[in-house]
């Protein structure tokens, strides 16, 4: 039992003086209504009688201040407002933010799973509402989903929630907060005058249950949410060894090499020795033993795939996998796809300039690029539009002319700008004297410029985020910019113009060193990817994956990991987007067209902080730092109702027993 | 007879009427002055016969009966009930105490004195109002006949209820006064504080067919008061305070009924009937049936 004072010390007083007032005004009030009776004998007698028992009498007499005595005894007592630690919540609305995330399937709680647990505890949370409290449900992931919005009923909300199933995504709480935020924190519209609050805002309790491994959400205002959160996790450090990257590495060189890298990391504070084995398509392909793994470092694992690589005609499924068990399962495994090598697909467009023909036509490219060359006209043929949307080429060079908007492939511009604002040129310069080129990149990889002579060249203004590769005393020459997925690369020098004569004048002896070749065979290589055998990046489990198929096929049929198909078809942009990738594992699928296209991918989570069991013990949302509690803090169970019901009883009682003197 | 208008408040003329056909009863044998209408336990003259007995000398000649003579050859004599007056007093309690109540206890008293005494004049006896407290000059003279209802009843409309409290020497002084043997019917509300005990030993000293009828008023016998009152008493303006509860009128009406069966008990040992009335009952009513079956009247 405890107290909480209400009162400040002058309310006391009054409240305290109280009691002596009534007493004295009750001694004062006692004014008794003369009246004359014939003889006042027999009353007399009767009082004699009566005053046997006098301090009963007295007693009753004044029975009516005693009630009024207790009645202010229990007043003062509700102001006290006694209380003690109950079992109900504090807060009539409650939002629950459940975290299904991967590393929720981890088994180092005594429920079961993570998920499990937290579920388990928002049920007994469920079940400590009051009447009339309400609650949503929202569970998220690296995407938030309201499972359930505000309601009373409880066992309705039990039910959704044991609806929650475990997914194999990371985690994103902005999402999550965006979505409970909204009722507790409607917007507001604001013009110059004014500045109107859109709805009534809803406070509400913000119950997080999670594991703490969250993004860092540096800009949101909590606002009307008071966020509490509650670490689910084994109260030991978990056991957990996995796989936090995964790469196939093609190394398009002479020797022609693949190797297949990850990364493992271990989560725990100790070291440890796992076993790591390759299966393709099912069977065991090599594996490494006795890896050891520090506490909390990475460490890289390589095979190399050279022989299979070389040997295979159809797509191989590829696993790699820890053979030890531990509390989170799901990183032991990573999957991917060894696609046979495909020469990549060149478009040539221009006025048919020769040392880029004789450049492309080098048996190094050949063997890895198939190459069409194409006149100016082509730009305005529908087969070159559809051929640019679809994204049917890697890699289309634009040689002294500019294409109305830009292609879904990466490109490679000579003498001209892109179309669009974000590459400038500046006016023509003459001579070009060449100051600098980035030797460490890619593209200029074993190349020597500094003899190259330029008649005139225009200084590229290149947009943000392009690095320059070539530079003149008077500006860039030549940048690359990342656009989308794919890379454009300006040289801002034409190699040859065509004249008005129909012959081309020769503007840099470029073409005539040996650097120009190599220059082309990297480009080709770097952009277009060359023969490529790792076709499609790893998605992860949620993320949209987009499918380059020839414009012939209609629909593209794909079978997930459990064995579930779907049958895609082609969406307004033209392309297949394919959003179920909700497991990690092998995607199946076929794109159903006059021959039939295996286009495979796998999806594999490779998330460190999800693969980082550690229990975070405070959360940070905004400036707010938010503690973790293992319980949920009861409300005080205040007695101070009770009190004014008794207060009031008395007074009833106070009024009958005053009736009853007075009707009798 | 004729009754005059303002007498209607104390003896209504149903009532007078009533009234005629009834007579006075005392249950002891008094000697009366005068030959009434009272036929007495004494054989005496009148017309109705009563016995036979055998004649001595000395004897009345006229009352031989010659008719038996003739027969029987012996002389008796005829014997017939005597009619004789009777002292009818009616003592009214003329304390201020009596002037309560709704009828006022006084007004009640007085109509069953006019009733009473009524009954009196009709069978020719001294009929005697005695307003107890009030100077002896205010004492009525003794009235007789029918005719002096008039008299009577203008007394009693006269009679002021602003005598003294003193139950007891008021009897006394009655007691000395009057020396006549018969009925006394002592009406009051018997609520003197030195008790009415003597008063009645001082009535049974004159030897006298004592009569009590305490009148009470409805609001003495079941008080309907409420909240914290100060009681003044209206003769002696003594207070009392009461916190009126269920409780205290409970009690109130046990003292009262004590009250009620002491003066009976006391009444009972010594030949005293005695008698409580509310003013709620019609004196008619009183009269006809319950001074009857106490056999006041018959």
């Amino acid at each position: 039992m405890s107290w909480l004072n209400m009162l400040g010390p002058l309310e006391w007083a009054i409240l305290g003086s109280l009691p002596g007032l009534l007493v004295a005004l009750y001694f004062l009030k006692l004014r008794r209504q003369p009246l004359v009776v014939p003889s006042t004998y027999l009353w007399t007698k009767t009082l004699e009688d009566l005053h046997v028992n006098s301090l009963w009498q007295r007693l009753r007499q004044s029975l009516l201040l005693l009630l009024q005595l207790l009645l202010l005894l229990f007043v003062i007592l509700a102001v006290l407002r006694p209380g003690c630690q109950g079992t109900d919540l504090v807060g009539d609305r409650f939002i629950f933010l459940l975290d299904h995330s991967a590393s929720m399937s981890a088994t180092d709680v005594e429920a079961g799973t993570r998920l499990d647990e937290a579920k388990r505890k928002i049920s007994q949370t469920i079940e400590r509402m009051k009447p009339g409290d309400s609650a949503m449900l929202i569970a998220f992931s690296n995407r938030a989903q309201v499972i359930q919005s505000y309601t009373r009923n409880k066992s309705l909300l039990k039910k959704k929630l044991e609806s929650v199933e475990q997914t194999e995504r990371g985690t994103d709480l902005t999402e999550a907060l965006t979505a409970a935020s909204g009722l507790a924190n409607p917007g507001r519209t604001s013009t110059e005058e004014t500045d109107i609050q859109v709805a009534d805002s809803l406070p509400a309790k913000l119950l997080i249950y999670s594991d703490g491994g969250v993004n860092e959400i540096p800009d949101f205002s909590l606002g009307n949410l008071t966020p509490e959160y509650f670490p689910i996790g084994g109260l030991e450090p978990p056991r957990n060894a996995g796989f936090t990257a995964f790469a196939l590495s093609d190394e398009s060189g002479a020797d022609r090499r693949m190797e297949l890298f990850a990364q493992l990391r271990n989560s725990l504070d100790t070291g440890r020795t796992v076993n790591v084995s390759l299966f393709v398509e099912g069977k065991l392909f090599d594996a490494q033993a006795e890896i050891q793994l520090d506490p909390g470092q990475a460490k890289g694992v390589s095979f190399d795939l050279t022989a299979l690589a070389g040997s295979i005609d159809q797509p191989q499924q590829l696993k790699l996998q820890i053979e030890e068990p531990d509390d989170y399962l799901q990183d032991n495994v990573v999957y991917g796809i060894l696609n046979p090598p495909r020469p990549a697909k060149l478009l040539v467009i221009g006025p048919g300039n020769d040392y880029l023909k004789v450049a492309l036509q080098t048996e190094a490219i050949v063997r890895q690029a198939e190459v069409r060359f194409e006149s100016r006209n082509f730009l305005e043929t529908p087969e070159y539009e559809t051929d640019a949307a679809l994204g049917t080429f890697d890699l289309i060079v634009y040689d002294d002319c500019t294409p109305a908007k830009l292609p879904q492939c990466s490109t490679v511009f000579v003498g001209r700008a892109p179309p669009g604002d974000s590459w400038k040129f500046g006016p023509r310069q003459f001579p070009t004297v060449i100051a600098n080129f980035d030797q460490s990149h890619p593209l200029m990889n074993s190349l020597q410029l500094l003899k190259l002579s330029i008649v005139e060249s225009a200084p590229l203004e290149p947009p943000a985020g392009a690095t320059v590769l070539l530079e003149s005393t008077d500006g860039p020459l030549m940048a690359l910019a990342p656009r989308e997925s794919y890379q454009d690369l300006v040289i801002s020098f034409p190699l040859a113009e065509l004249q008005e004569n129909g012959e081309f004048s020769i503007n840099t002896n470029w073409p005539s060193q040996l650097s120009f070749p190599l220059f082309v065979q990297n480009l080709v290589s770097y952009l277009s990817g060359g023969a490529r055998y790792f076709t499609t990046e790893v998605s992860s489990p949620g993320s949209i994956v987009r499918l380059r198929v020839p414009p012939t096929v209609e629909q593209i049929r794909i079978t997930n990991p459990a064995n579930q198909m779907e049958t895609l078809r082609r969406g307004s942009d033209q392309s297949f987007s394919f959003s179920g990738t909700e497991r990690a594992g092998w995607y199946d699928a076929r794109a159903e067209g006059k021959k039939e296209l295996e286009l495979p991918f796998a999806v594999n989570l490779l998330d460190p902080r999800e693969s980082d069991l550690t229990v975070r013990d405070k959360l940070e949302i905004g400036h707010e730092e938010i503690a973790g509690q293992r319980s949920i803090e009861p409300a005080r169970t205040e007695f101070w109702r009770w009190l004014v019901i008794l207060a009031l009883a008395v007074l009833l009682m106070e009024w009958l027993v005053y009736n009853r003197r007075l009707a009798m | 007879m004729k009754v005059q208008p303002s007498t209607a408040t104390l003896l209504p003329p149903q009532l007078l009427a009533q009234l005629e056909r009834m007579e006075l009863v005392s249950r002891k044998i008094f000697r009366g002055r005068m030959k009434g209408e009272r036929r007495s336990r004494r054989k005496g003259q009148s017309v109705e016969f009563a016995d036979f007995r055998n004649y001595v000398p000395g004897d009345d000649l006229r009352f031989i009966d010659w008719n038996l003579y003739a027969r029987l050859d012996k002389l008796f004599l005829k014997l017939f009930q005597e009619e004789e007056d009777l002292h009818f007093y009616a003592l009214i309690d003329c304390s201020p105490s009596m002037d309560f109540g709704e009828p006022s206890k006084f007004l009640y008293a007085r109509q069953l004195a006019a009733a009473l005494g009524y009954i009196g004049l009709c069978r020719s006896d001294r009929v005697k109002i005695e307003p107890l407290g009030l100077p002896v000059a205010r004492a009525a003279p003794a009235l007789r006949g029918r005719g002096s209802l008039w008299r009577m009843l203008s007394y009693l409309e006269q009679l002021p209820c602003s005598g003294t409290t003193d139950l007891t020497a008021a009897v006394k002084s009655f007691c000395l006064r009057n020396a006549g043997k018969g009925i006394v019917v002592l009406i009051s509300d018997l609520m003197d504080k030195n008790g009415y005990e003597s008063a009645l030993r001082a009535l049974i000293a004159r030897d006298l067919d004592v009569y009590v009828i305490q009148v009470l008023s409805q609001a003495e016998i079941d008080p309907d008061l409420k909240g914290d009152l100060r009681l003044v008493d209206v003769e002696d303006q003594a207070v009392t305070e009461v916190s009126v509860s269920p409780r205290l009128l409970d009690k109130y009406r046990r003292t009262l009924a004590t009250f009620i069966e002491t003066a009976r008990a006391f009444s009972a040992r010594r030949g005293i009937s005695y008698m409580m009335t509310s003013t709620d009952r019609p004196v008619e009513r009183l009269i006809s049936r319950y001074l009857r079956q106490r056999g006041l009247v018959r």
